[in-house]
């Protein structure tokens, strides 16, 4: 999720505020794949996450950004429209699934026990009796980040996305398309969210109001590892991510065994704030996030 | 007094009405700090929502253990037993109306203060800040916020929410006369809230906090102080926003984390400044009007097709924040500028500036009239040159 917040922050410089709602977009797509074709395991749904989370993201770039960008609107427009996009996909997502879909469903499934209002976790399936999800997790996102590394640096068009993020107009004077490559930029970033919708949707219950508790998450993870930096949004998504639930969990258990079980088991509802702690902290300290920093630089300072 | 109710073809057009000029103005409050922070000082605050609920929420739950203490209620399921208790607090407050009024002024004070207080903090991190990083930032936190009361059962006793003390239950048995009465209260924090507004746009500070919007560094080289300027601006902006918050919670006599959505406090605030057009009062004003009548048609037609049990192949509920967006993103591409754009603030009346500029073209005329006397046959060139060539250079 992070990672296509990165590259959507790079493209057009606007923190997009209706990324989760691309992650929504991936949890009901890849949901409804698993459902209505039947699949054997929800984890062949994501790809339709992806593919949906990437055209609703490329829309919403045709549709709306691309022309205020060119209206030369400022900053902080693009930030309300961003959030009024936001507001239209996840009422939208409303609108579509709460009544008409779940009754479609009904038709044609039977009670199988979906409820779409709130999506309960999909069945995951085991290995060596830990859930599949804690291996191939971390292995989608090692695969993102390795095929992100590939698809950058070895390939002529990611070359030619380096250009464009870097200087938008010198590379258009090289002859570089860059519509096309901001296009394929947005395209990826909402597939990854998608992709990001249809794990999430294994790992927890969801509501179609998913987005709004998600994306202090997301921010936290990009502004922590860095807006300039793909790959510090890979380590800054694992971070947050791991941070709230072990931190989380950490201190559910020492609560519990220090003050009482109550207060302990009270923590749990307040996970959202640790994202936004690490934020406010990282904002504060390094600006930058982790990869903005020139580590190297301090390195050198710190030994003379 | 009596208030006639018409009902018209099954729209109860009293309550329509009544209902429309309540949330204008409590709008009209909330966009014209949107304004203040947004339109004069450049700060944009996309966690207002943080701040209207901070108030509302707040002081609601601190007027409910109030008339608790004051009542002599100890219980320890103070929360759990609020049915009961709420009974108590409403003979009391029917029997009293100097405790209406008390509550009513604690319940505005400590929402001002507490959304002071939240600007306050959330000023530390935000106003260091670039436009992109503080609206991520504030974002984050009014979500937390919500997510927060949402939890911790003591402010709001989770999502069942609280009845808190009614401050306008002096009114008896009579709806409408309480609503009419609530109108007018807005309608005195509305007034007040425009002229602060009116008047911080047209003094120097006005003036200080569009030199820092428009070019923060020469701001700061003619000495002003930015960071000290956008926190006031956030405190202030807060504070009122705080009591919006307790206006909305007062309207409800209910709190809950709820009723305080993205898109009810933070969204629609900056839709309607949008409409209207930054940095001009009146515009927001306009804009209030505008939104509020959209909306309001939008759930009459729902309402309306509700009494004719017509069935229509989409919810209405969801498709008016969608309907807003829509608008709001044509505005952008349109007419970003909004309704009624930003002027040129006057210092002195329109009148006497007319008067100064009268003289001045006077004297200038008369001027001119000696120099083509003096120089008959000498049609002075550059100068149509040079104003020929500026506007293209500019563009």
């Amino acid at each position: 999720m992070c990672v296509g917040l990165t590259v959507t922050y790079l493209t057009t410089k606007v923190p997009n505020f209706a990324h989760a709602d691309f992650v929504t977009t991936g949890i009901y797509a890849s949901a409804s794949a698993y459902i209505l074709w039947g699949l054997n395991s929800p984890f062949l749904g994501t790809p339709v996450g992806f593919i949906f989370g990437g055209i609703t993201a490329v829309v919403m770039y045709l549709v709306v950004l691309r022309p205020l960008i060119r209206r030369g609107a400022s900053l902080v427009m693009l930030m309300v429209a961003t959030l009024a996009v936001d507001v239209i996909i996840s009422q939208g997502v409303d609108l579509l699934f709460v009544e008409k879909i779940q009754s479609f469903y009904g038709r044609i499934l039977g009670d199988k026990g979906y409820n779409f209002y709130t999506l309960y976790q999909l069945p995951d399936f085991t290995i060596y009796g830990e859930p599949a999800l804690l291996f191939i997790g971390p292995a989608v996102l090692a695969g993102v980040g390795l095929s992100m590394y590939l698809l950058l640096n070895k390939t002529k068009f990611g070359i030619a996305m380096r250009a464009a993020i870097e200087n938008a107009n010198l590379a258009k004077t090289l002859g570089i398309n860059v519509e096309r490559v901001y296009l394929v930029s947005w395209f990826i970033a909402g597939g990854l969210a998608g992709l990001a919708g249809g794990l999430f949707a294994i790992a927890y219950t969801t509501q179609q109001n998913e987005a709004s508790i998600l994306i202090v998450s997301i921010f936290a993870g990009s502004v922590f590892g860095g807006l300039g930096s793909i790959y510090g949004a890979i380590i800054g998504g694992a971070i947050i991510g791991l941070g709230q639930v072990y931190i989380t969990g950490s201190l559910v258990l020492f609560v519990s065994k220090y003050v009482s079980i109550s207060a302990g088991s009270q923590i749990n509802n307040f996970q959202g704030g640790i994202p936004l702690a690490i934020m406010i902290v990282t904002l504060l300290i390094l600006p930058r996030g982790l990869t903005g920093m020139n580590w190297g630089e301090l390195f050198r300072r710190n030994r003379s | 007094m009596l208030i006639p109710i018409l009902i018209f073809d099954g729209i109860n057009i009293t309550s329509t009405l009544i209902d429309f000029g309540t949330f204008t103005l409590i709008y009209l409050i909330i966009a014209l700090t949107v304004n203040l922070e947004f339109g004069y000082a450049g700060v944009p605050n996309f966690g207002k929502v943080l701040f209207v609920a901070g108030g509302g929420l707040m002081a609601g739950s601190l007027s409910f253990y109030l008339m608790a203490y004051i009542l002599n209620i100890h219980s320890t399921v103070l929360l759990a037993d609020q049915f009961l208790f709420h009974g108590q607090m409403s003979t009391a407050l029917a029997n009293d109306p100097l405790l209406n009024f008390g509550i009513f002024l604690f319940m505005v004070v400590s929402g001002g203060l507490i959304g002071a207080l939240f600007g306050f903090l959330a000023s530390y991190p935000a106003i260091r800040l670039r436009e992109d990083y503080l609206g991520m930032l504030l974002l984050a936190a009014g979500e937390f916020f919500l997510i927060f009361t949402q939890s911790y059962t003591p402010i709001t006793d989770g999502t069942d929410g609280i009845n808190i003390p009614d401050v306008l239950f002096f009114t008896g048995n009579q709806p409408e006369l309480r609503e009419v009465w609530l109108l007018g209260i807005l309608a005195v924090f509305a007034l007040g809230t425009f002229l602060y507004c009116e008047r911080v746009a047209r003094s120097p500070l006005g003036r200080t906090l569009r030199a820092m919007r428009d070019n923060e560094a020469a701001a700061e080289a003619l000495g002003k102080n930015n960071t000290t300027l956008r926190r006031n601006v956030l405190i202030v902006g807060s504070a009122i926003s705080g009591i919006a918050g307790v206006l909305v919670v007062i309207q409800a006599a209910y709190i809950s984390p709820t009723t305080f959505t993205r898109i009810f406090y933070t969204f629609y605030p900056f839709v309607i400044v949008i409409l209207g057009g930054a940095a001009n009062n009146y515009g927001v004003l306009l804009g209030a009007i505008s939104f509020e009548g959209i909306y309001d048609i939008i759930t009459n037609v729902q309402v309306y097709v509700g009494a004719h049990n017509i069935v229509l192949p989409i919810d209405l509920n969801a498709v008016t924040p969608i309907a807003i967006g829509v608008l709001v993103i044509v505005f952008l591409y349109w007419r970003p500028k909004g309704l009624l754009s930003e002027r040129a603030t006057l210092t002195l009346k329109k009148y006497d500036l007319a008067k100064i500029l009268q003289l001045v073209r006077n004297k200038e005329g008369a001027a001119s009239q000696k120099q083509l006397q003096n120089q008959t046959e000498k049609p002075s060139v550059e100068d149509s040159e040079g104003s020929d060539h500026a506007p293209s250079k500019a563009d």
